[in-house]
């Protein structure tokens, strides 16, 4: 569907937050949902490319247009992103979705550990924020964690939302220029193996915790190792090269464990997958 | 989410009558759209490439898939293909590499949970087949033409991701058994599609034709690789892959003009197709229906304006029956040929 760009707008060095204006998108979706952005021709580069969705807003009543504008947060990396990052507002763009699986939140009230790396932050951003906007959810501090890694503080985004949506916050990065040196796991494995008391009135509880996670490949590995070495469940958002998004060309297979040699597709089956499910390369 | 309307032909519509003959929002054209392939019938000579269409339903919530001339599905296998370790596609100039090594159901779970759907569509159905050896074909091709809803069978004689799948095509002599065998297990009209790795693809159509085939789909991809500078990798799983896209087009016309000069036969064209100016240089140039593969990734809704701007070309043009177009390259005198 034809979106406007509403704004494109640097966050640090790198990295960019785009709204698009889409008339007849949702204007709710579930965390972890994505899309595919394409400029509005085809040519160069030749294929969309495949962005979680970090927030949808709308924009005030008295402005001219209603429709809902989608947000992302990208990194420039390649191609698709320099693209993408010339993108002035008013420049038109392709975009379809929301795609894709979602996160979802056990019924029962755990302790939510977020875990997120780098350019891997937007869905677990937006997890946070409908985490704290979900009415029976009713957090309080302490049950909601988020962990954030970068090379640099200039990786760390996002840091307001999970200020406002209650959760307390860790951060690391390599060189130590915010946080704690070192990587996520250096501070998730401590937490893991002590995990902070539990609210009163959900005592006995206090080993029920759930992983949410988002980050290079590398990082979710070592996450999904943790996970499984603690007996956590932990929800990962994974990335492929994609073509279509709907599963249509079938080239974002990720292995499955199993018997005999599967693949799932990450557009259809995923993003999001359990930790336990994927094979680690 | 499209606009409603507007069509650019509307004006010419009057002369028609009224006669569209579905009740659906198409606009009703002056145009006679209809093609027939190998005895199908095609409302319009836009049908989608195997491997870019999935069984169809993935396609089913972004347009009428009954406004297609005919519906070709992801190729299908005896047993079921995990497929290729990733990454299996990367983009490159105009193109992409794929090599998802003919991940499917295989074809019992194909007519079981696939076929009952296509077979609700109004499109005629053409089941993409590939097998590892010539009596894979034979048995492939007798249990799809067991089936009801089916209207012809293409063979992938041309895959070049799995172990075996280019040979069929790359040797005139395997490429007569294969067709020859299918030949013998149907009835149904039978549609090699044929590779563009070859020397001289004239002898592999003719090899085909001799054998029986009803037409010829060209082309598939191009052997292709790319490599990551970085980890000093393919940036395919497979190390190589399929080329498809834009910038395999003018070889695909290419091959097209030439097989149809060559063989007495309809021939379906492919390869880079993403408008419908990309359509028409395969109909001038002597293909009788165009196929939509790549495009369909990056726009699903490609093949209902690649059907429109069709349309619109023939009625600007004062073209009747898009018919007329097939194969009317005109060579200047005095040029190269």
């Amino acid at each position: 569907m034809r979106a406007t760009v509403a704004f494109n707008r640097l966050l640090s060095p790198a990295y960019l937050h785009l709204g698009m204006a889409a008339p007849g998108f949702p204007a709710t979706f579930r965390a972890g949902e994505f899309i595919m952005v394409r400029p509005a021709w085809i040519g160069d580069p030749f294929l969309p490319r495949a962005f979680s969705i970090y927030r949808i807003s709308t924009r005030p009543p008295a402005a001219e247009s209603s429709a809902p504008i989608v947000e992302i947060l990208y990194k420039v990396l390649g191609k698709g992103t320099q693209c993408l990052a010339r993108m002035e507002p008013g420049q038109e763009v392709e975009i379809l979705g929301p795609l894709g699986n979602f996160f979802t939140v056990p019924d029962v009230q755990r302790h939510v550990v977020l875990v997120a790396g780098g350019i891997g932050v937007p869905p677990i951003a937006a997890l946070a924020t409908q985490l704290a906007e979900t009415g029976n959810w009713q957090l309080a501090t302490g049950n909601l964690v988020v962990f954030l890694g970068g090379k640099t503080h200039e990786d760390i985004l996002c840091v307001k939302d999970f200020e406002e949506a209650g959760a307390s916050i860790h951060i690391t990065t390599e060189d130590a220029s915010l946080g704690t040196r070192g990587l996520i796991t250096d501070l998730l494995r401590p937490f893991l193996l002590m995990p902070p008391a539990p609210r009163a009135e959900s005592r006995g509880e206090a080993s029920r915790l759930t992983m949410y996670a988002c980050g290079p490949p590398g990082m979710l590995a070592a996450v999904a190792k943790l996970a499984g070495e603690f007996g956590v469940p932990c929800q990962m958002s994974v990335e492929a090269n994609m073509a279509c998004g709907f599963g249509a060309c079938m080239g974002c297979a990720i292995e499955i464990k199993g018997e005999t040699r599967s693949f799932k597709l990450v557009c259809k089956d995923g993003p999001i997958f359990d930790s336990r499910e994927i094979v680690w390369q | 989410m499209k606009e409603a309307g507007g069509h650019p032909g509307g004006a010419r519509q009057e002369a028609a009558g009224g006669g569209s003959p579905t009740p659906d929002t198409r606009p009703s054209a002056s145009v006679n759209m209809a093609v027939e392939v190998a005895g199908i019938r095609m409302q319009n000579p836009v049908m989608t490439a195997s491997g870019t269409f999935g069984y169809a339903e993935e396609f089913e919530k972004y347009f009428d898939l009954n406004r297609l001339g005919a519906i070709v599905v992801k190729t299908i296998t005896r047993l079921p293909r995990a497929g290729n370790p990733p990454p299996r596609i990367v983009e490159t100039p105009a193109g992409m590499l794929n090599a998802i090594g003919l991940h499917n159901v295989g074809i019992e779970v194909f007519i079981r949970d696939k076929l009952p759907y296509l077979r609700r569509l109004s499109p005629p159905l053409i089941v993409n087949v590939a097998g590892e050896s010539v009596e894979d074909f034979r048995e492939l091709t007798k249990r799809i033409s067991d089936q009801e809803g089916v209207a012809g069978i293409e063979l992938n004689v041309s895959c070049p991701n799995v172990a075996g799948g280019l040979d069929f095509s790359s040797d005139a002599h395997l490429a007569y058994r294969v067709v020859k065998a299918a030949r013998e297990a149907t009835p149904l009209p039978l549609i090699p599609k044929l590779s563009p790795n070859v020397t001289d693809v004239v002898t592999i159509a003719r090899a085909a034709a001799e054998a029986g085939a009803d037409a010829i789909s060209l082309i598939n991809t191009l052997v292709g690789m790319a490599v990551d500078v970085r980890t000093r990798r393919p940036k395919i799983g497979n190390v190589t892959g399929g080329l498809s896209g834009p910038a395999i087009r003018p070889i695909a016309v290419r091959m097209v003009w030439q097989v149809a000069r060559a063989v007495r036969l309809p021939i379906i064209g492919m390869g880079g197709i993403v408008t419908a100016e990309d359509a028409l240089e395969f109909l001038i140039a002597g293909a009788t229906a165009v196929a939509v593969g790549t495009a369909n990734f990056i726009d699903p809704e490609a093949p209902v304006k690649i059907i429109e701007g069709l349309e619109q070309y023939c009625t600007a043009n004062g073209i009747q029956n898009v018919r007329q177009l097939i194969g009317c390259l005109e060579i200047p005198s005095g040029s190269g040929e």
